[in-house]
């Protein structure tokens, strides 16, 4: 059995250090001190609680076991001296505050660093660089910038206080690129004068040195349009025409003008091809200060463009972007991948979404490609429309979304705007403190709604004051505003510019816990909507009392999510249905294991994604689909009509071994250890197969602990 | 007639997203049958209204492309006396989805010809079905990366074309028209 010590490493369980610790504190007393049989009760005792947990327990788990244990014997002077003793140890500890941490993550002991962020790899010099500014800036934000009841609070996981491993620096969450006004103004880089390009190929050059710029000085993700892109592709057709015909002359020759044409044609589709290599290759290859590749969304909306040719050569673009997707990448290995950037999505409008419609043949290629690479996701144009104010635009990042906002001109803008940073509220701990009374139940809710309301407030009060010289790409050259050097980014803060969201994970077991059904069940969808829409007024009281624009987030919980279980189960032990996993589930969705199908459960999450205005994605689990693109179709037709934003989790592994191209299966192996297996050839070597799933929204292709492994197994397809 | 089984979004067995039919009662007793608990033509319940009514309710949606009919085996004749009236009823009420059928007899020797399975409502069903995977499982030529079928003897046919051609005429899938 393994425990997790404090500096985040693991360690085997050993049941005599237990024995020892209390000897000590019992011998150091007179009066009711413990015969060593009642020592090693306790000690058996605590033993078998955390075989009980059946996952690693932390040090300070195991000593409040042996605290009450202690207690339970009824010896409460000895009690006392221990949490004495312990709390003495603690301030010895805290003389020293990241020493223990930095060096284990050195020294790639640090399990928690290890399970943290899928797309980070740990054992690399650059991400190491990053996770130690990390650990410095965590331990700042804990020791100095944020109140203690905010940090306990946190600790407690009652909240999570979201990226504070950036929260010491001046930096903002996620935004969306204004790409359009960089290369059509120009832009500075590094201080280098960048112009408008010339040509197609350039253009996407120059876009990928500012994403690699952008996501450098933001811990976030962030969003280019293809649309900002298309203009470039009239400029190449020119400038070909403008060469061809110069060569035609050089050679003396005659063309006619189909020929010539034909040949422009053909030239700039190989500069497409070229210009989105350059940005598919770019983005997965760079590695930024973050310690990983760009966070980056690129967005597909044909109805985007400004006139009809520019929507032809946009679809061109597009064309090309999920061609290259479909084929994937190469691995060291030679074997072509699933990337796991950047995450594309794909808008469904009325001229691509029916057989017969002119672009309708981009949709069924969209389908075959989300079929085999999981991406892209979905947003409908219908739908969204609906919501925001007849506008549509992306997302930034993953799922975060802005709500519609108009300049002093009375005009809607998206691009170049952003969100401050996110606290989420654990829903369940709501339900679970208030023991299943409905009047209590609000106002916990209440009390910990404030309490996130208090610690967004230190992310806002943090970025306030900002200069734009802090990050001059995003401030002083066009990526989110054009302001002068020295001026702070003040007045984006407010009004409604940028977002600064409240996160929510959890409505699923909080539900379950209050009413004893699943949300799915009629009889409860009620409560939970309510729960959604108490969120709702909470921000669009805290806007109005501000000035600054509250939303209401499905949070995309990674490691969070086993961080809240986790201190769920510490908190309340284990309730069926409700603690008894090793993870909680995200934002408002259906839980992994509930029996629904793909349209219904689109349906039904339709509702709550309305209410969750700051952003979040629903999903389908099913099978290998690519022998079945109509089934796939339908999916996309129902995500028309019925949500705003979805996406497909489609699996299409691959067995190096024989070639199998499809799903590769879990199954236990002879000591109940979950491994992948090929269900063709049997083949069980990971470093001979490819699998890519998508967890809390993230494509991950590394293989996963078996904890996730587990989860991933107990997923109900809903096709 | 009993059914074991109504899947109401199935995307194995046919194009699109479909509602499958499982009848019970099958004489092949193929090798390596993935639910041989289906050979017994008591197994399940009896297709009654309600198990009908079920289906057609269950086809109504804009998102379902039809209906699949496995087994068991469909084409046991007791079965597709049972089956000729209620596809009779969806196409009236359905005419633009799709009907599939899976049988382990083979079109031309066994359904078009006399034989076992051959009987006064067979030309009636056949003429009633787009596309009809036929021929038993094969254990020895099972491929698992084959597109709605478990072997590689097995066909999927597009039945009107056939019919009307005389010869067999395999179905064109679209998924292997969708070229990147």
């Amino acid at each position: 059995m393994k425990i997790i010590k404090r500096n985040g490493s693991e360690a085997t369980f050993d049941i005599d250090k237990i024995v020892a610790a209390v000897t000590k504190a019992s011998n150091s007393s007179e009066v009711n001190s413990l015969t060593p049989e009642q020592i090693q009760e306790i000690a058996d005792y605590v033993e078998y609680k955390c075989q009980k947990m059946s996952r690693a327990v932390s040090v300070e788990e195991i000593q409040d076991m042996v605290e009450n244990q202690i207690m339970a014997t009824g010896a409460f002077d000895l009690a006392r001296r221990y949490v004495r003793y312990r709390y003495q140890r603690t301030l010895v500890r805290k003389a020293n505050t990241t020493d223990n941490r930095i060096l284990s993550l050195i020294e790639c002991n640090n399990e928690e660093v290890k399970q943290e962020n899928s797309n980070k790899n740990p054992t690399v010099n650059s991400v190491q660089r990053d996770y130690m500014a990390g650990e410095v800036s965590k331990d700042l934000t804990q020791r100095l910038l944020l109140p203690p009841d905010i940090v306990e609070a946190d600790k407690q996981g009652i909240i999570h206080f979201h990226d504070s491993d950036y929260f010491a620096q001046h930096m903002h969450n996620c935004d969306l690129v204004n790409l359009e006004d960089m290369l059509q103004n120009g832009t500075v880089i590094s201080e280098t004068l960048i112009e408008k390009p010339h040509s197609f190929s350039t253009a996407c050059n120059i876009a990928t040195q500012i994403i690699a710029q952008v996501a450098s000085n933001q811990y976030g993700g962030q969003s280019i349009s293809l649309t900002h892109l298309a203009p470039f592709v009239q400029i190449s057709r020119d400038k070909i025409r403008t060469e061809v015909l110069e060569e035609i002359r050089e050679l003396n020759t005659n063309a006619t003008q189909e020929q010539i044409a034909e040949i422009v044609e053909n030239r700039l589709h190989r500069e497409i091809t070229k210009g989105v290599q350059t940005i598919q290759y770019q983005i997965i290859t760079l590695m930024t200060t973050n310690g990983q590749a760009p966070f980056l969304t690129v967005f597909m909306y044909l109805n985007e463009a400004k006139n009809e040719q520019e929507k032809k050569d946009l679809a061109l673009i597009i064309e090309e972007t999920l061609r290259q997707r479909y084929q994937g990448v190469k691995n060291e290995a030679g074997v072509w991948i699933t990337p796991a950037f950047p995450k594309l999505i794909y808008v469904l409008e009325e001229d691509n979404i029916d057989p017969g419609t002119e672009y309708f043949y981009l949709t069924e290629l969209a389908a075959k490609c989300t079929a085999k690479r999981l991406v892209p996701d979905y947003i409908s144009e219908k739908k969204m429309k609906e919501l925001k104010e007849g506008n549509c635009f992306p997302v930034m990042g993953c799922r975060s979304c802005l709500n519609p906002w108009k300049d002093e001109n009375g005009n809607y803008q998206f691009y170049g705007r952003f969100n401050q940073g996110v606290v989420t509220i654990n829903l369940v701990d709501v339900a679970l403190s208030s023991g299943g009374d409905k009047d209590k139940f609000w106002r916990i809710f209440d009390e910990r709604l404030e309490l996130c309301h208090r610690a967004l407030m230190y992310r806002h009060e943090r970025l306030k004051g900002t200069l734009s010289d802090a990050a001059p790409i995003l401030w002083q050259y066009g990526a989110l505003a054009r302001l002068k050097k020295g001026e702070t980014i003040d007045k984006l803060l407010f009004g409604g510019y940028s977002t600064i969201s409240l996160g929510y994970a959890g409505l699923y077991e909080c539900v379950k816990y209050m009413t004893g059904k699943s949300h799915t069940d009629p009889e409860a969808t009620p409560f939970a909507l309510d729960v959604m829409k108490y969120m709702n007024t909470a921000c669009d009281k805290w806007t109005l009392e501000s000035n600054i624009k509250f939303s209401i987030y499905g949070s995309p919980i990674e490691s969070t999510t086993y961080k809240f279980a986790k201190c769920l189960q510490k908190r309340f032990g284990i309730i069926e249905g409700v603690t008894d996993k090793t993870y909680i589930t995200n934002s408002y969705h259906v839980h992994v294991s509930e029996p629904i199908d793909a349209f219904s459960k689109l349906a039904l999450e339709s509702q709550f994604q309305s209410l969750s205005t700051g952003g979040a994605i629903s999903y389908v689990e099913v099978p290998n689909m690519q022998n079945n693109i109509p089934a796939v179709l339908q999916v996309i037709r129902f995500i028309y009509d019925n949500i705003m934003y979805a996406e497909l989790n489609t699996k299409s592994d691959y067995c190096q071994c024989c070639g199998f191209d499809g799903e590769i299966s879990i199954v236990e192996d002879g000591d109940g250890k979950l491994v992948w297996e090929c269900p063709k050839c049997g083949n069980r070597d990971q470093d001979k197969m490819n699998v890519a799933r998508r967890t809390c929204g993230y494509i991950g292709t590394q293989f996963w602990n078996q904890g996730r492994t587990q989860e991933i197994k107990e997923r109900v397809l809903h096709l | 007639m009993n059914y074991g089984e109504i899947k109401k979004c199935d995307i194995a067995n046919g194009e699109g997203v479909r509602v499958t039919l499982f009848v019970s009662g099958c004489t092949h007793h193929c090798k390596g049958c993935f639910q041989p608990e289906t050979w017994d033509f008591s197994y399940g319940r009896p297709f009654d209204e309600a198990a009908a009514e079920e289906i057609l309710a269950a086809l109504a949606p804009s998102y379902i492309n039809g209906l699949t009919l496995l087994g068991g085996e469909p084409f046991e004749p007791e079965n597709q006396r049972a089956l000729l009236p209620f596809l009779q009823e969806v196409r009236t009420r359905f005419p633009q989805k799709t009907v599939w059928a899976y049988t382990g007899y083979t079109l031309e020797s066994d359904l078009l010809s006399e034989s076992r399975a051959r009987c006064e409502c067979t030309d009636a069903i056949l003429s009633l079905l787009d596309v009809l995977v036929d021929g038993e499982f094969i254990e020895s030529q099972k491929n698992i990366s084959l597109s709605f079928r478990g072997s590689e003897n097995q066909r999927i046919i597009d039945v009107k074309k056939t019919l009307t051609a005389g010869h067999v005429i395999w179905q064109e899938l679209k998924s292997d028209h969708v070229r990147m």
